[in-house]
């Protein structure tokens, strides 16, 4: 029996871009490299090679961030965020020339001369940052040293579009493999689980072949159901623990990365190539031809669009993030560590009416709310209220907005009242 | 209706929006439209088109007096006219549907503020106010030969009237009444009569998701398990129970009206306790009101606590299992 939990949502879209193969993506004209809180390293006019160090880490915490392309430094600027905020961006040109910056040091001895700590260093060095919880690894082993109990790979992808976990595991299932290893290996744990979604028959027998050992390497097979890959959600269907509010899955003893960061450590050891690239699935209603990429950390909305063939005439808006989750960029917004997918969508429209109390959405919410009198809440502006109905546990996953008879963005009025709700607090 | 653009997350829906429910609660009446128009004739579809029409017509010219968009094509006032019909024996003056439509959309639905906020199920509250006002009308009724005979646009109609099964049953019913009623062969309301009509259109409702299975599972079990309990009459107890399932309007109304989102409870316990609640009662007005329509008064009473049984049920910061992250 697969994992499951209760509520959430089975699509019933089949996800196409799982059966295609991962297409590297080198020749953008120009990249936006963000620097993620980092203090710029270089200035305009300096030449890089790809994977020189363009932005320093103020603390432990904060890796380096690497160029992602040769050629010359156009401007360091500070822009705009589409999910708030604003960030650095070392903006440069490519000189396709694709010369690699000299001096990396790729580990040649076996795994046991290595120390843990080293590991750890390296993942720092490397830049290695989680999709998953947007966390740079090093700081996430870090916290994790003596805490965690074992090594969740979270493979799930319940979103509907995203493929990328899916095409790391099987087109890098060895480096996965690995990279997990030389995570149990840095923190002294037992055991990894490789936490995927059950019928995936044909990959499940392909991981299989490459685990040799199974007390240390596991398969565990989820339902499908949105939102499984939320990293919450998935710790309480497989291991039946609850993180606290608040907190992370660490809090229960598990520490959970995804596919392709285990195989980016690998990487970044056996070859010491810090992380330069990323992969994310392209796709939505309104591509010409989606596609999984892996392109070069700054890639802009725009070169990518225009390397899926453009867009429809239908579309509306670029969304980072998951179509449940995720939120609408512009053209000019530009791939980071943390993006799995980059989704160009139609506008979507739904029929609205009052709240007809059918229930649905209760049915629906995984964490076991009633959104609907959330949003009723939200909708006339009594934030106390909502959040003394719970609203502080809502994972935001979408899934009551979506099965809504009457079209309520319920999602987005629990956010508003998230939002209004704790500045009320904090004034009071 | 109106529309709205998806600017949030999630950018997606799911695609099934009220008009789309209530379409489905329309292809499930169908059946026991075709079996009344064939069982009684062409008056019952009269009936159930005037009373279509004039709920429409009222919501529609509710929306306009008080300048509010139409929400007409959210079809629950079709859906308000269709069960208000089926409730109305053949033999009602024409003007009745429209009176009974009129009432259930301009007093019990509009004035809350529309779908999903009155308290009362307005094709129910419709028939009750019906009833009380014109008992004459509902004391007995036409059977299908005599119904057959009626014409379909006269006002009103004189015709010879049977009393109601109900109450035959206490007498014991034979086994070829009993698959008469199941079928619909006998004198009833329009819609109500043919149970396996409606086990169709409850069919259809619970594949499609329309409606989850427990408020009619628990309304019937506990009005069957409560009538095999305590059997009236001399006759055995099953005869009995079986009976009281197959007459008068606890069949329609369990599968129907008591369905309807908008005056049930939201979570499945609560719409348990909700079935368990109206099953009993129903049972009760039978027993010792003078009202043999147990159904329709019972609804109305246990629409009247749903909002406790919200209360109750709805999960709450800390008393819920479920939640927490
Ligand atoms: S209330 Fe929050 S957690 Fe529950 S379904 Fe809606 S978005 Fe998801
Ligand atoms: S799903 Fe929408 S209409 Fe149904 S109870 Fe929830 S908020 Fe109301």
């Amino acid at each position: 029996m697969a994992y499951s939990f209760s509520g959430g949502i089975s699509l019933k879209t089949e996800n196409k871009t799982r059966a295609l193969p991962t297409k590297p993506f080198a020749e953008p004209a120009l990249v936006a490299v963000p620097l993620s809180g980092c203090l710029p390293a270089v200035s305009a006019g300096d030449f890089v090679d790809i994977g020189t160090c363009i932005g320093f880490g103020k603390t432990e915490d904060c890796p380096p961030v690497h160029a992602s392309v040769s050629g010359t430094v156009v401007s360091v600027e500070r822009r705009p965020l589409d999910k708030g905020g604003e960030d650095t961006f070392v903006v440069i040109k490519n000189d396709c020339r694709h010369t690699v910056v000299s001096g990396l040091d790729p580990i040649s001895k076996p795994l046991w001369e290595i120390k843990p700590e080293e590991i750890i260093a390296r993942a720092r060095n490397a830049g290695i940052v989680d999709a998953g919880s947007g966390k740079s690894l090093a700081s996430i082993l870090r916290a994790a040293v003596g805490k965690a109990k074992r090594l969740v790979i979270n493979c799930t992808e319940s979103q509907g579009y995203e493929s990328i976990s899916y095409r790391v595991m099987a087109e890098q299932t060895e480096a996965v493999i690995k990279g997990a290893k030389l995570i149990i290996y840095a923190l002294g744990l037992r055991k990894a689980d490789l936490v995927i979604e059950e019928k995936k028959d044909k990959l499940i027998a392909k991981i299989e072949e490459h685990i040799t050992d199974k007390a240390l390497v596991d398969i565990k097979q989820t339902t499908s159901k949105h939102p499984i890959s939320v990293d919450n959600r998935l710790i309480y269907a497989v291991y039946g623990k609850r993180v606290p509010l608040g907190g992370s899955p660490l809090d229960a003893g598990y520490v959970v990365i995804r596919p392709e960061t285990a195989a980016n450590l690998y990487r970044a050891l056996s070859t010491g190539m810090p992380m330069i690239h990323k992969r994310v699935t392209v796709s939505g209603d309104s591509i010409k031809t989606p596609l999984n990429l892996i392109v070069p950390v700054g890639t802009s909305v725009k070169d990518i669009a225009e390397l899926c063939g453009g867009t429809k005439k239908r579309f509306k808006r670029a969304v980072k993030g998951g179509v449940f989750t995720g939120y609408a960029v512009g053209e000019n917004a530009v791939i980071e560590k943390t993006d799995d997918s980059l989704l160009f969508l139609s506008s979507v429209k739904a029929e609205r009416s009052g709240c007809v109390r059918c229930g649905k959405c209760i049915d629906a919410c995984p964490v076991g709310l009633t959104p609907s009198l959330l949003a009723a809440y939200g909708e006339k502006g009594l934030y106390s209220e909502g959040l003394s109905l719970g609203a502080e546990h809502c994972i935001g996953c979408g899934c009551c907005a979506y099965v809504c008879p009457s079209g309520i963005p319920i999602t987005a009025l629990i956010k508003k009242t998230l939002k209004e709700g704790r500045t009320e607090d904090e004034q009071a | 209706m109106s529309k709205r653009s998806i600017k949030n997350a999630p950018f997606i829906h799911g695609g099934v929006g009220a008009s789309a429910i209530m379409r489905d609660v329309i292809i499930a009446l169908i059946p026991a439209l075709i079996w009344s128009v064939y069982i009684f004739g062409f008056r019952a579809l009269t009936i159930t088109v005037l009373s279509v029409a004039s709920t429409v017509l009222t919501e529609l010219i509710f929306c306009k007096a008080t300048k509010k968009e139409s929400t007409v094509s959210d079809l629950s006032a079709v859906v308000t006219g269709l069960i208000l019909a089926f409730c109305l024996p053949v033999t009602a003056p024409l003007w009745m549907p429209i009176l009974g439509g009129a009432f259930a959309i301009g007093v019990v639905k509009m004035p809350f503020g529309g779908l999903g906020k009155n308290f009362l199920n307005p094709a129910l509250a419709g028939k009750a106010f019906l009833l009380l006002s014109f008992p004459k009308v509902f004391s007995g009724y036409a059977s299908p030969a005599t119904a057959r005979g009626l014409s379909p646009f006269a006002i009103s109609v004189k015709a010879k009237l049977v009393p109601s099964l109900l109450g035959a049953v206490e007498d014991g019913v034979d086994n070829n009444t009993l698959v008469d009623m199941f079928y619909g062969n006998m004198a009833g309301c329009i819609g109500e009569v043919s149970k396996l009509c409606i086990i169709l259109g409850l069919l259809y409702l619970l594949i499609r998701r329309v409606i989850s299975w427990q408020i009619p599972v628990a309304y019937l079990s506990v009005f069957f398990i409560l009538a095999f309990s305590f059997p009236r009459g001399m006759d055995e107890a099953m005869n009995f129970a079986i009976a009281s399932l197959l007459c008068g309007s606890v069949a329609f109304a369990s599968v129907f009206v008591a369905t309807d989102p908008v005056t049930s409870p939201m979570t499945s316990v609560g719409k348990i306790i909700y079935g368990v609640l109206c099953g009993g009662l129903t049972l009760l007005f039978r027993y010792f009101g003078s009202a043999e329509e147990g159904a329709v008064y019972a609804i109305l009473v246990a629409n009247t606590l749903v909002f406790y049984i919200d209360k109750l049920t709805c999960p709450k910061k800390s008393g819920g299992v479920k939640i927490g992250n």
